[in-house]
């Protein structure tokens, strides 16, 4: 009988820090990102289980016609047009597959207001691969994200 | 040829049969009014700030739905969300520029399902502009979801806990 507790014991502690392990390795994305075209920052963080990126940074944070913040103006909901771009959640429902990559999520450009199936693969601890694609994987665009340093304490 | 013009009548037939049926599906709705508090703890810096909220779905709590079972819902009308700052917070709306609602669940992706921008009110309640297409049903067929309040804050840091209460009322339509 105490084999068997024992052995469950160890099983559990075996799941729990396999557990541990996978959300580390998957918590890696968090973190402050600039894409190639270095037009703005996406910091990517946790909501539950999910990760989400949203535009905390624009090269040009205002409309230069109106002196105003951007806003979403090409979202495909007329009502949500007024939404400021600073503070968008470009990056959504992403879940960590294992293997550096992350998948079942979409990401949005503003620039035309169409939303993308996304998979991101880290390369390396700063570089993402984000592949934005339309069905197959096949047919998308990658892009090369770069994270950002925090200025370190002195 | 007599035979073919019988069968394409009874064709039609059949059709308006199945229209007059599916016309005659009892379809019902009533409207609800659902709270939801969120919080986030500080500190807060200028910038988009979220403060989260979950919801455990429970039909049978609800009035006039007490004996609808989820599979039953067939469309939710989002009327009207509003946001009540906790009393014992010593903030106003005037401290934000923007804000805009998410609703989340665990297997539903995240949408925008209000917003408000620029904020006016300098008061701790405010109404939000409600997305005109969203589609909320897929929501309320799970378990539970979450609610995810962005507050775009102005300039000064705020270290307190903030609060707010999420009031959503919904016309939710059932046969």
């Amino acid at each position: 009988m105490k084999k068997v507790i024992l052995s469950a014991l160890v099983s559990l502690m075996l799941v729990s820090v396999s557990y541990a392990q996978n959300s580390e390795e998957a918590n890696r994305l968090i973190g402050v990102w600039e894409p190639s075209h270095g037009k703005a920052k996406v910091k990517i963080d946790k909501i539950g289980d999910k990760f989400y990126g949203r535009i905390v940074w624009l090269k040009t944070a205002k409309n230069p016609e109106t002196g105003e913040p951007r806003v979403d103006k090409n979202n495909p909901d007329e009502s949500l047009r007024n939404t400021p771009l600073r503070g968008y959640r470009i990056l959504k429902d992403f879940v960590y597959a294992g293997e550096d990559e992350w998948s079942e999520g979409t990401i949005y450009d503003p620039e035309n207001g169409n939303t993308y199936s996304c998979s991101i693969k880290m390369t390396d601890e700063n570089t993402l691969d984000i592949r934005g694609y339309i069905g197959v994987s096949a047919l998308g665009r990658t892009d090369i994200w770069k994270r950002l340093k925090m200025p370190s304490k002195k | 040829m007599k035979n073919i013009k019988l069968s394409s009548f009874n064709i039609a037939l059949l059709g308006v049969v199945l229209f007059l049926f599916s016309a005659c599906e009892p379809s019902n709705e009533t409207q609800v009014q659902i709270s939801v508090q969120s919080s986030a703890a500080g500190p807060f810096f200028p910038g988009p700030n979220s403060l989260m909220a979950d919801y455990e779905v429970n039909l049978a709590a609800l009035k006039g739905l007490e004996n609808v079972s989820p599979e039953r819902i067939k469309e939710i009308k989002i009327n009207s969300i509003s946001l009540n700052l906790n009393e014992a917070d010593s903030i106003n709306f005037d401290s934000f520029s923007s804000a805009s609602l998410q609703i989340v669940g665990s297997n539903t992706g995240m949408q925008t399902i209000a917003i408000k921008n620029p904020i006016s009110s300098k008061t701790r309640e405010l109404a939000l502009q409600v997305s005109d297409e969203v589609k909320i049903v897929d929501y309320f067929k799970s378990e539970k979801f979450s609610l995810v309040l962005d507050l775009d804050f102005i300039d000064e840091s705020y270290d307190e806990e903030i609060g707010a209460m999420i009031v959503m009322d919904l016309t939710i339509k059932y046969n």
